[in-house]
């Protein structure tokens, strides 16, 4: 679980951390009376290499998970390091500007690095709280083997259908290939179902959480007129109610997942950037010293 | 167009069929279940292509990369007449000739060995699927920034597109709005070479009269000469102030002196043991026999306060004249005011110069002789003095009525009578009663009063009197400043009272007292910014950096 990651020997990381954060203040808190705090100080000097090494190190994250053979510490613990000292250079980064913010390309560098922390903090959240809700919905089943329950529940409800009347044959066998999973980013962040089937009497109709087929085939059955019919139809409804729990599961799964995933899609890229807004801050910097 | 989908289930159980109808301008294909067609299998793109009619054919095209195998073939486009047919991931869709009603129709053989792996592939569950990606915009955003914020403003002409190319976008932070008046946008004005900081040259653009710190051999002892304005004066921080107010400016060097020559004492704050005590900046006056008299020269001297004497050459009791018994105003009979005399000058530190005409006269008039009461000596030069006299007593002597009193005159006690009598020639009298009007006046009342006469012993009654010239210190303090306006609004005081609070003039009966009090005084209200319970001063509230005035250094 990611919370042992937070937890990781004893919340040394956090400890590293808070020592950062009480260490730069103590910093900030030194400048004197001779010049208001800015990044110009020989404290700000400090403030600014500390978290401009730090920025690079919490980057280089993104290369250490990728090479499993490295030695250099445990993926968990370079992993809890990130979540700590990402949060502390928020606050070194601040004081290193002492408070002053401006339309110039120094508070961009500042303003994408809070974008990135943020995000970061979107996803520590999911981190926390999702693989439970995932682990839940799941049911002790992974998604292909969702997947391939849907795929058996399809087979047996075509099959089923095949043997009933036109109409009910329509409606199941258009419903199972008008089933919508996932789909665009919208659609998966959500969970929307944008499932349609078709009747003959009506053509194409929604059918989300497929409870309009579910319906039509229920209703079918008090209309029936044999035994058989009814025997057939019920057998073709469990089908369908189980299909639909199926379904249920594995959009909640593509939601969560998406989640879980969404914040890099922020955190990555404008990592990217703050580091190019960086070296623009630095060498702007020293261009007109 | 009309199609006739006929799908054929040999999934398990008999075949059967199932027909659907399609409308449309074309019949799409695909994994995706927006398709037409879903075909489900490994290799099948989402959209994989399309079916269009083309005569009683229908054309397949392919999309991107996608291909489909027509007769063993792997194609992106085939025309399918009627009875021919393509295969994709081991579904068949065959043409068929449509039947009544129908422009096109299809028939189609679903895979026998669809897995569920297929299935799942056929969906986009995954949000690496969709158009989201982080390499894309990582390296877009990056280049935007590095080109905005640092190559555009370096490299591209500043005119070229002012919004984009300027180097404001450098600027950490607002300049002082003096410079931002004066300078705006120009960076180059103070940044002249990159990566090279702001020269003393550019600040010395305009600040040409500025004054040094310390004269050229202590700067270069202390290293000043090679501290750069900037050091001090950091810009892009306003609205905090250009100039320091920190004390360690001052302490770091004068807490202990170690200069050669140094003739300061040590300070570290503000208290009577940490700030030494208040030097008068005393004029001192020489006196150089030159001729029949003497030369004045005059110096300035710092002399501690309790041993500070005021040789202004003036004689003049402060005690006298604030006592309601002994002097009035002469139109009200009101006592005399401090500001009667004292007149604070715009800086509110100065007082205006006294005048014996605007502020004595009133009271101390030059009359010299009771006979002529309208007649009054010049003031300031005697030898003006002893030619007024002189043509005053020609003409009396002259002519006998000239002296006679228009009005009775009170007689002034001690004074010799009004009726002089003389027999030789009016000439001679009027010069003998001249000599001893001038000896009355320069020796024993009138100038003798305020000033310090020299008597010299010569013939000559032109070069006999010299009335040593009179300076008054106009700074006691030159090296501090001091707001009396600030200092005369207090508590239990007002007026007169807040003046004498510091400067014991009621008590003063001799003009060599320097009335200006020292440190003690001071600290009874204020103290450094390290102390409770007063008002605390800066070095910089009393001391400037850069001397006033002379340029000369800051002793």
């Amino acid at each position: 679980m990611f919370a042992d990651i937070l937890r990781f020997r004893s919340y040394r990381y956090l400890w590293w951390g808070l020592a950062s954060i009480a260490a730069a203040w103590a910093l900030y808190a030194s400048h004197g009376g001779s010049e208001p705090p800015n990044g110009g100080t020989w404290q700000g000097y400090v403030l600014g290499t500390w978290a401009a090494l730090l920025i690079v190190w919490l980057a280089w994250l993104g290369i250490r998970k990728r090479s499993y053979r490295s030695r250099l510490g445990t993926t968990q613990g370079w992993t809890s390091a990130h979540v700590y000292l990402g949060l502390a250079v928020w606050v070194l980064a601040t004081l290193h500007a002492g408070f002053q913010l401006g339309a110039n390309i120094h508070t961009v560098a500042y303003v994408l690095m809070t974008v990135v922390i943020l995000s970061g903090v979107a996803g520590l959240y999911t981190y926390m709280s999702h693989p439970r809700k995932l682990a839940a919905n799941r049911g002790g089943r992974n998604r292909s083997e969702l997947f391939a329950e849907l795929y058996e529940l399809n087979r047996e409800g075509q099959d089923l259908a095949r043997r009933c009347g036109a109409e009910i044959q329509t409606a199941v066998r258009s419903s199972i290939d008008r089933t919508r999973i996932g789909g665009g980013v919208l659609a998966q962040l959500s969970g929307r179902d944008g499932s349609t089937f078709e009747t003959l009497e009506h053509g194409r109709q929604p059918n989300r959480d497929q409870s309009a087929v579910v319906d039509l085939v229920a209703q079918r059955i008090t209309r029936a007129d044999r035994r058989t019919e009814v025997a057939q139809l019920q057998e073709l409804l469990a089908v369908l109610c189980r299909r639909q729990e199926v379904l249920r599961r594995l959009r909640e799964d593509i939601r969560l997942q998406g989640w879980l995933n969404a914040w890099l899609y922020v955190h990555v890229p404008l990592t990217v950037a703050t580091i190019a807004a960086l070296a623009a801050h630095i060498v702007s910097t020293f261009i007109y010293w | 167009m009309q199609v006739l989908i006929r799908e054929t289930s040999q999934t398990s159980g008999p075949a059967a069929v199932h027909d659907r109808e399609f409308e449309g301008s074309e019949l799409s294909f695909g994994s995706s279940p927006e398709c037409a067609i879903q075909i489900i299998g490994r290799g099948v793109a989402r959209r994989h292509g399309t079916l269009k009619p083309s005569g009683n054919a229908l054309k397949v095209t392919c999309t991107g990369r996608a291909r489909i195998n027509v007769d063993g073939a792997e194609v992106t486009t085939a025309t399918l007449a009627p009875g021919s047919e393509f295969e994709l991931a081991g579904t068949r869709v065959a043409v068929q000739a449509p039947p009544a009603g129908f422009d096109a129709a299809v028939t189609i053989t679903p895979a026998r060995n669809t897995t569920p792996a297929d299935l799942e592939g056929a969906y986009v569950t995954n949000l690496n699927q969709t158009w989201l990606s982080r390499r894309r915009p990582a390296w877009l955003l990056a280049a935007a920034v590095l080109l905005a914020g640092l190559a555009m403003p370096w490299l591209a002409p500043e005119e070229w597109v002012p919004w984009w190319t300027s180097d404001a976008v450098w600027s950490s932070g607002p300049l002082h709005p003096a410079h931002a008046v004066a300078i705006g946008a120009d960076c180059g004005a103070c940044h002249v070479k990159p990566f090279q900081r702001v020269q003393d040259e550019q600040c010395l653009t305009c600040h040409k009269n500025m004054t040094d710190h310390a004269p050229a051999p202590l700067a270069a002892h202390t290293g000043l000469d090679t501290t750069r304005c900037a050091s001090c004066h950091k810009e892009h921080n306003e609205p905090m102030h250009l100039t320091i107010s920190d004390d360690a400016l001052c302490t770091d060097c004068h807490a202990e002196p170690d200069w050669p020559d140094n003739r300061l004492a040590g300070v570290s704050g503000f208290t009577e043991i940490t700030h030494p005590s208040f030097s008068a900046d005393l004029l001192v006056s020489s006196a150089e026999a030159r001729g029949t008299g003497f030369v004045y020269e005059w110096q300035r001297k710092a002399v501690p306060l309790p041993e500070a004497e005021d040789r202004s050459n003036l004689k003049f009791p402060h005690d006298v004249h604030l006592d309601p018994a002994m002097v009035q105003q002469m139109d009200t009979g009101e006592p005399l005011a401090c500001a009667d005399c004292h007149t604070l000058k715009a800086d509110d530190e100065h007082f205006e110069p006294i005048r014996m005409e605007q502020h004595c006269r009133d009271c101390h008039d030059l009359k010299f002789d009771p006979r002529a009461p309208d007649r009054e000596l010049p003031h300031g030069n005697p030898t003006e003095v002893l030619l007024t006299m002189e043509g005053h007593y020609m003409r009396l002597f002259g002519d006998p009525d000239a002296g006679q009193p228009d009005r009775p005159r009170r007689r002034l006690p001690g004074r010799a009578s009004d009726t002089d009598t003389c027999d030789k020639p009016a000439y001679v009298c009027a010069r003998e009663r001249t000599a001893r009007e001038a000896e009355t006046q320069f020796t024993r009342r009138g100038c003798i009063t305020c000033h310090e006469v020299a008597v010299h012993d010569t013939d000559d009654l032109l070069g006999r009197y010299q009335v040593v010239p009179v300076r008054l210190t106009p700074d006691f303090f030159a090296v501090a400043r001091f707001d009396h306006r600030a200092h005369l609004t207090q508590r239990d005081a007002e007026g007169d009272a807040a003046c004498l609070q510091c400067h014991e003039a009621e008590a003063s009966s001799v003009s060599s007292d320097v009335l200006i009090p020292d440190i003690e005084q001071c600290v009874s209200c204020h103290g450094d910014h390290r102390q409770r319970n007063v008002v605390p001063l800066h070095c910089m509230d009393c001391h400037a950096f850069h001397p006033h005035g002379t340029g000369e250094g800051a002793e």
